[in-house]
């Protein structure tokens, strides 16, 4: 199992090896403005060698962990992608807790009240917020807390309180799909046998709500955990560039628009990286607290 | 809804008054920035002095129809993948399908950023960032709409009496695939037209001075505190339209895809 989960979730990995590859082939085959540039591609990368024996010596560099020095900077990619790649992670971490602990109260409230006005105002907002991207979120939190109120720092990424109106934007989306999730998940649990049993046993029903329902609505959640990172990674490139955070999505889109190609790659091999750390991280997790998943 | 369908049908009739009657969206005055809310510019001006609401009325063309035309491909694209997986089964089945399940798993904003590596900037990276994206899903649905129907017993009967297989795939196999895959579609419009927008907003997409409402608000946000409105106008478009389409796809949904559950439902039992 351990296996085919890693084998899954490495697809996106090798992938994203090879549309780096592709980049360097269209620069260098086609017509590159700048001569400098492709000279020293050429030199660099030893483009004109065949391509396995290119691939075999990315992936070596790759495994020493050296993938050139920036365009730009001229200084070695892969420390400051690996810098730029924690403040992504915490930045990504907090929203989805924050995201998390406010969908699992949200949804079993609203699981609660089922049917009653809180319940379809709840529920509405909650498919509202999935339609609004986080580019419409982040100005607009600008504008509130930023420039109107004057309470949080709207750009930088410094202290504590740097953090809080990107993280909040990022948070949006995943709380308003886990709400949602938390909430099916809690009505269909609460008509399971076990927990009919717990209420004639006498269990409290605040002690059934959160230990049992809600921990099964938590595994839910979780087990959306690895579908929800492809869209919380695009989510914190937009976050990142709203909020002038020096993380891993501003870091690619300025490799982008400057063409720094050693940039680039480091960034896409990390990002996949993640992205497969994000999937597993997220299976382990449903382990520990499915404990039906823990048998298989 | 019928009230969302009204101020739907007026936005775009204001929209197209507007569109032939008001300012050029490109014709800047600089004397004129930031102008107040007036007949002449009913939303005010820019940083440019460009007409906001010419500029919003414009940038529905990029960001309405590119997401549109874009979504049709992308529709087409995983028909043709899905339905050729179902067909020809075995190892180009399992192939497309590994392909399917890979592509769907990598961050749509890493395959933009690629793709606008490899080509540049400009309306044609978009296009194909948002082709490459957003074909997946439709795939899948496809291949499984096919296998299913291929399952039934009338397409055996037509295979049994002599019918070709293009025959077979285009008179019983389309007809039932199309409805469920247009309802489908048009379910996946909002996303499609939130990624337009984002990377546009990313600088991904839409190049200046090139007006869309992601660029738009992009352009716009280092003006937030003197100029609001050139924020929160394109930002409130794209959630609008976002929200109508979506509305409008889950009636489409339940039109289409419901009575067919039932039927079979209905045949089952």
């Amino acid at each position: 199992m351990v296996l085919t989960t890693g084998v899954v979730f490495a697809l996106p990995a090798l992938t994203g090896i090879d549309p780096g590859r592709a980049v360097l082939d269209a620069r260098v085959v086609g017509a590159s403005p700048d001569p400098e540039t492709l000279a020293r591609l050429n030199q660099e990368l030893g483009t004109d060698r065949p391509v396995a024996r290119r691939f075999v010596s990315f992936v070596a560099d790759l495994a020493r962990g050296d993938l050139g020095r920036s365009f730009v900077t001229r200084r070695p990619v892969v420390p400051e992608t690996l810098r730029a790649a924690r403040v992504s992670l915490s930045l990504m971490a907090t929203a989805m807790g924050v995201a998390t602990a406010v969908a699992l109260v949200a949804g079993l409230v609203l699981a609660q009240r089922a049917g009653s006005f809180l319940d379809r105002a709840g529920q509405a907002l909650a498919r509202t917020m999935v339609a609004v991207p986080e580019y419409v979120i982040g100005p607009l939190l600008v504008l509130v807390f930023g420039a109107v109120l004057g309470v949080f720092p709207t750009s930088g990424w410094a202290t504590t309180r740097h953090a809080v109106l990107p993280a909040l934007t990022l948070a949006v989306f995943p709380m308003a799909v886990l709400t949602q999730v938390v909430r099916a998940e809690a009505l269909d649990v609460a008509g399971e046998p076990f927990i009919r049993v717990a209420r004639a046993a006498g269990l409290r029903p605040a002690r059934i709500l959160f230990d049992r329902i809600g921990r099964l609505s938590l595994v839910s959640a979780v087990a959306l955990g690895s579908a929800l990172s492809a869209s919380m990674i695009s989510g914190a490139v937009v976050v990142e560039v709203v909020f002038a955070v020096p993380g891993l999505g501003r870091l690619l889109r300025d490799a982008v628009v400057d063409s720094d190609l050693p940039m680039l790659q480091a960034g896409l091999v990390t990002v996949s990286g993640l992205a497969v750390l994000i999937g597993i991280a997220a299976d382990a997790v449903h382990a520990v607290l499915d404990p039906r998943v823990r048998l298989a | 809804m019928r009230l969302t369908a009204v101020a739907a049908v007026a936005a775009v009739v204001l929209a197209g008054l507007w569109w032939v009657w008001g300012p050029e969206p490109d014709a800047n005055e600089l004397s004129a920035r930031f102008a107040p809310l007036s007949v002449a510019h009913p939303l005010g001006t820019d940083h440019l002095g460009r007409d906001l609401l010419s500029r919003l009325v414009h940038g529905a063309q990029l960001s309405l129809g590119l997401s549109a035309v874009a979504l049709v491909a992308s529709v087409m694209l995983g028909s043709v993948v899905g339905g050729l997986a179902s067909r020809r089964g075995g190892l180009v089945a399992t192939a497309l399908l590994v392909t399917v399940d890979t592509v769907g798993a990598i961050p749509t904003v890493v395959i933009a950023l690629v793709i606008t590596a490899a080509a540049g900037p400009g309306v044609a990276s978009l296009f194909a960032s948002i082709l490459v994206a957003t074909w997946a899903p439709h795939a899948r649905l496809a291949y499984q709409l096919t296998t299913k129907i291929a399952a039934a017993d009338f397409v055996e009967a037509a295979s049994a009496v002599g019918a070709r297989p293009a025959h077979v795939l285009r008179r019983h196999i389309w007809p039932n695939a199309a409805r469920p895959l247009l309802a489908h579609a048009v379910l996946g419009f909002p996303t499609v037209l939130l990624t337009v927008a984002g990377l546009s907003f990313l600088g991904l997409g839409a190049q200046p001075p090139r007006a869309e409402w992601g660029a738009m608000l992009s352009d716009a946000q280092p003006y937030l505190e003197r100029f609001p409105l050139g924020v929160v106008a394109p930002a409130s478009c794209i959630v609008a339209a976002g929200l109508v389409v979506a509305a409008l796809g889950r009636r489409l949904e339940q039109a289409v895809v419901e009575p067919s559950r039932r039927r079979t439902a209905h045949d089952t039992a």
